[in-house]
């Protein structure tokens, strides 16, 4: 009995746990309608200041802020965010951009003059690197209780002539929420092997077994191709160096993979397009076998010259025409 | 994209996309989902992005032809930036529940609730895979066909993929019960 009245408490303290951490869900304060953003780099005309909190994804070109460079290109920039109404921070998160900013501090207005919070000096070039600053965290003076101003003051970047530029930053009230429960597999690949293009797939449950032994197996995108890592029947399930390679022809990044029975031989098939802005798209098929799927690709082709120059970031598959044998879209 | 129930639509010519994104109080959305959120047997719209999600409900507005601007029924605003989104029952109540995957590796499902607004962040669970720098896209699907579905998580442009299985288990009560 004691052991039942102990399992409910847990379970109940897990419970209001939960939702003391949910009732503190913070806000955005670059949302508020009282800011204003200024900066001694007003801006280019084609990535303005508003950018720095449109919200936008922090990949594209669309949600970039760039310096203004009319003046030359300075590499360092002063941003002040000002609040109508004092505001009480506990994180600041700064989103770079595919060049990133190698120096810059934060300071808030203590009322008569500026309090640096944190000097951050040669992070990581690691491109569209997210920076986080928590309350209790920083190596300078702690974010006060009430402020009206915060200050990103950029000092260096790691790519001179391209600019200071970031794509978002977010300021908030109070903690991010703490994650219940990390991952259980990271199948991170090795660093450099990463494709840097690929955005999303577009499938109703698109992993499948290509080996044949009733588990499904996750083919994912990688600089080279694919991997498709294989589900073991027992722990660990899933190992960064448990994969089947999938090799592809041509110097593009997979922009976009789908998965599906295109040839209708009831193996399975991998389909990678490798769509860019200065680049013909091509699509790359892998064929399914009974022991897996084939390294190199079984069937190549590309739209017609003149389609054939787009950003393609999305594909995904389907029997079009009623024939049992899905096409790629 | 991943949902579990869906259904064949065409977007530009039901949805006027971008008046109807832009318009939303959390800013531009960057992927959709499409399954049953309240239970009524109807396909839902969830479009997730910026620093929240929208949700259109209404069937009669939502899939019939000739709408334009349809405005979503419902919205909520995460403050965090988000981008790609996933539906399926993950709780098994007949109401599909959301994931969206975001910043620094965060992925928030969302519980749909039974009564009250669809969504709430208290009835939600947060998962982070560690390096990330962004969750770019989440897929719920049932990896290892124990009936219990499993989340994959692809990072950001990187395509880097991690696994959390069996998502609808709430991790911490599962834990403490083992050490008793």
């Amino acid at each position: 009995m004691n052991r039942i009245i102990r399992l409910s408490m847990i379970a109940l303290l897990a419970i209001l746990a939960h939702r003391q951490a949910a009732a503190q869900w913070p806000v955005d304060l670059t949302t508020d309608p009282g800011l204003t953003v200024t900066s001694n780099q007003a801006g280019h005309p084609t990535f303005p200041l508003s950018n720095l909190t449109d919200k936008g994804d922090t990949t594209s070109f669309s949600s970039l802020w760039l310096e203004e460079t009319a003046n030359g290109i300075q590499n360092t920039a002063e941003i002040i965010f000002e609040w109508a109404s004092p505001v009480h921070i506990e994180y600041v998160e700064v989103a770079n951009f595919y060049e990133n900013m190698r120096s810059y501090s934060l300071s808030t207005w203590d009322g008569s003059q500026w309090v640096t919070n944190h000097t951050a000096t040669d992070l990581p070039n690691q491109i569209y690197r997210i920076d986080a600053f928590r309350k209790g965290e920083l190596n300078g003076a702690d974010f006060p209780d009430q402020t009206t101003r915060l200050r990103i003051n950029i000092t260096a970047v790691w790519v001179e002539g391209q600019g200071a530029r970031l794509s978002e930053v977010t300021v908030l009230d109070a903690l991010p929420p703490t994650p219940d429960r990390p991952a259980d597999y990271n199948l991170a690949h090795i660093a450099g092997t990463s494709t840097g293009e690929f955005r999303r797939i577009n499938q109703q449950d698109p992993f499948f077994d290509v080996t044949g032994d009733g588990l499904v197996d996750l083919a994912l995108p990688s600089a080279t191709g694919s991997r498709i890592y294989l589900q073991a029947p027992t722990e660990p399930r899933f190992a960064a160096d448990s994969y089947l390679e999938l090799s592809k022809d041509g110097a593009q990044y997979p922009s976009a993979m789908f998965y599906g029975h295109l040839n209708n031989d009831a193996f399975p098939d991998v389909g990678i397009l490798q769509g860019h802005t200065t680049a013909v798209v091509e699509t790359q098929i892998f064929r399914g076998t009974s022991s897996g799927v084939e390294g190199a690709p079984f069937i190549k082709f590309s739209p017609p010259t003149s389609r054939s120059v787009v950003t393609a970031h999305y594909g995904t598959s389907g029997d079009v025409n009623g024939d049992g044998r899905q096409e790629e879209r | 994209m991943g949902a579990r129930r869906s259904a064949d639509f065409n977007v530009t010519r039901t949805l006027d996309s971008t008046y109807v994104v832009d318009r939303s109080v959390s800013g531009p959305k960057s992927d959709i989902a499409v399954g049953d959120v309240d239970g009524d047997g109807g396909l839902d719209l969830v479009a997730s992005g910026g620093t929240g999600i929208a949700v259109w409900t209404n069937q009669s507005t939502l899939w019939a032809t000739g709408q334009l601007g349809v405005p979503p029924d419902f919205e909520l605003e995460l403050a965090w930036n988000i981008l790609g989104c996933a539906l399926a029952d993950i709780n098994s109540d007949g109401r599909d529940d959301l994931v969206v995957g975001g910043d620094l590796g965060y992925v928030f499902v969302l519980l749909a609730n039974a009564s009250g607004p669809l969504f709430n962040t208290g009835n939600s669970r947060v998962y982070q895979v560690e390096g990330f720098f962004a969750v770019g896209d989440v897929v719920v699907q049932d990896l290892d066909n124990n009936n219990n579905p499993d989340l994959v998580a692809i990072e950001q442009t990187w395509g880097n993929g991690a696994v959390v299985m069996d998502v609808g288990i709430l991790p911490n009560a599962v834990s403490n019960w083992a050490i008793y």
